[in-house]
């Protein structure tokens, strides 16, 4: 670049002389950099005009939206002699798509958390009823049998069913529990003390693998603000999930992996196991309700479903990422949160 | 004042395993499956109390409770629920005869219930 204006520097927010020669190519998004330099390089080498979009990342971290026309200019001999470039800020455009998008987002979010509310909620009531008769009806049999000395082997065995009842409903009211609206409670928490929280509540189930974490405590303190029941019971269904998918393996092969990163304004988790991944066929419908690529009775296909559901409550993503015949992995971004200054 | 209990749920194996604990626990009761029936019958009973399903067809526990109120019974009224919210809780907060039971009810605190049901009618009687 020989020559550009002062609305360049404006925009770009890169001062005159560094755009100079191919300065300019820093002033553009990381993301966007490497295509636009082999465009331009491209364009360049084939005499050619170009468009493209960009963005620009200036030093205080706002982004401006760009579209570019180069025009190349050529001598009465057709050699070209240089280009002309007009960019025009779309940013306000582009925002405007951007809130569509999320407000498009957000309606489908609202169907399915009110789907996964609506299912949770039917299952509970089904439920609830075979389990209430069950209840009672040992309740008399447990009183009949106080009455006529039977024997007390038959008494405990009763007495077992009855708990295991109770346990049940337990397990239906925390499902009901969970996917109620506004009643989470929210709190500052770090994503490795959660872990340790959910791998306390998992330790029989986590005896038969091994646990890879490799959360750098070096780069932060993963901080999210979230509310934990619900966050234990997303992680209980990823960790789950994989020991599932694990199942067929020498226990010395059953790894998880546990990665955190920092992507932009959000923290991301990633449970990795060993196990034969995910089909791509199903990836789409993965989480949807009532989809399992589990055996039958190894799962209803609605743990990813609400999962789901409560990381987007949390204004997060859960997200898959599936590399062939590697293992599944899963990857939760939560909102990042900022350290909390104590005063 | 008689030991007759009343449970009124459209759900007929809720109701008789109720009905079959209450049996146990030296009780006798009546199961009522239909809601329009029981408030035809109303004035012909006097129980120890009643079990009420919140949800029903046509009418709802709530409602019915309203009608065994207007006909001023005062008997205590269990409401059956699956989920009790504050706000129906708080609806009665004023009546110290109207118990919320979430599903799967415990026998332990149906027992105590009862016997408290009991204990009160014979101060009364």
């Amino acid at each position: 670049m020989t020559y550009h204006n002062q609305k360049w520097v404006e925009l770009s927010g890169m001062p005159l002389e560094q755009g100079k020669g191919f300065g300019w190519l820093k002033s553009i998004h990381p993301e966007d950099r490497k295509r636009i330099e082999s465009r331009w390089r491209q364009a360049v080498s084939n005499g050619e005009s170009y468009r493209d979009g960009y963005r620009y990342l200036r030093p205080d971290g706002s982004l401006v939206w760009m579209v570019a026309n180069a025009t190349v200019e050529k001598d009465s001999e057709g050699y070209v002699i240089g280009y002309l470039c007009m960019s025009t800020d779309v940013t306000p455009l582009k925002e405007m798509e951007l809130k569509m998008h999320q407000q498009q987002y957000h309606a489908a979010h609202m169907g399915r958390v009110s789907v996964a509310n609506e299912m949770a909620s039917g299952i509970a009531n089904e439920l609830n009823q075979p389990l209430t008769a069950i209840i009672q009806q040992i309740g008399g049999c447990l009183l009949l049998a106080g009455q006529q000395n039977v024997s007390e082997k038959i008494c405990q065995v009763l007495r077992s069913i009855e708990k295991q009842a109770h346990r049940a409903g337990e397990v239906i009211h925390h499902l009901k529990g969970f996917l109620r609206k506004g009643e989470s409670k929210k709190v500052e928490v770090s994503l490795p003390s959660l872990l340790a929280a959910t791998f306390q509540l998992m330790r029989s189930a986590l005896l038969d693998v091994e646990i890879v974490d490799r959360i750098d405590m070096q780069q932060g303190a993963w901080l999210v603000f979230v509310d934990k029941v619900q966050l234990e019971q997303v992680l209980i269904n990823l960790i789950q999930n994989a020991l599932d998918s694990m199942s067929g393996l020498s226990r010395s092969d059953r790894k998880l992996y546990f990665d955190a990163a920092y992507e932009g304004d959000m923290v991301c988790l990633s449970v990795t196991d060993t196990g034969p991944g995910i089909d791509t066929k199903v990836i789409d419908d993965l989480f949807n309700p009532f989809v399992s690529t589990k055996k039958n009775g190894m799962g209803m296909g609605v743990g990813l479903s609400i999962s789901r559901s409560i990381i987007e409550e949390h204004g997060g993503r859960l997200l898959v990422e599936c590399v062939k015949n590697k293992g599944a992995c899963f990857k939760v971004c939560l909102l990042r949160r900022k350290m909390t200054r104590v005063k | 004042m008689s030991n007759n209990i009343i449970i009124l749920d459209d759900d007929e194996a809720v109701a008789s395993a109720l009905a079959w604990f209450f049996q146990a626990a030296g009780f006798e009761s009546l199961i009522y499956s239909d809601v329009t029936l029981f408030l035809q019958e109303m004035q012909q009973h006097d129980p120890l109390c009643v079990f009420l399903d919140v949800r029903m067809p046509l009418l709802n526990g709530f409602e019915v409770y309203q009608k065994i109120r207007e006909a001023k019974k005062t008997y205590p009224v269990l409401f059956l629920t699956g989920h009790a919210s504050k706000a129906d809780v708080d609806q009665f907060g004023d009546d110290p005869n109207a118990y919320f039971l979430t599903k799967p009810v415990k026998n332990e605190a149906l027992l105590v219930l009862l016997q408290e049901f009991q204990s009160a009618a014979l101060d009364r009687s």
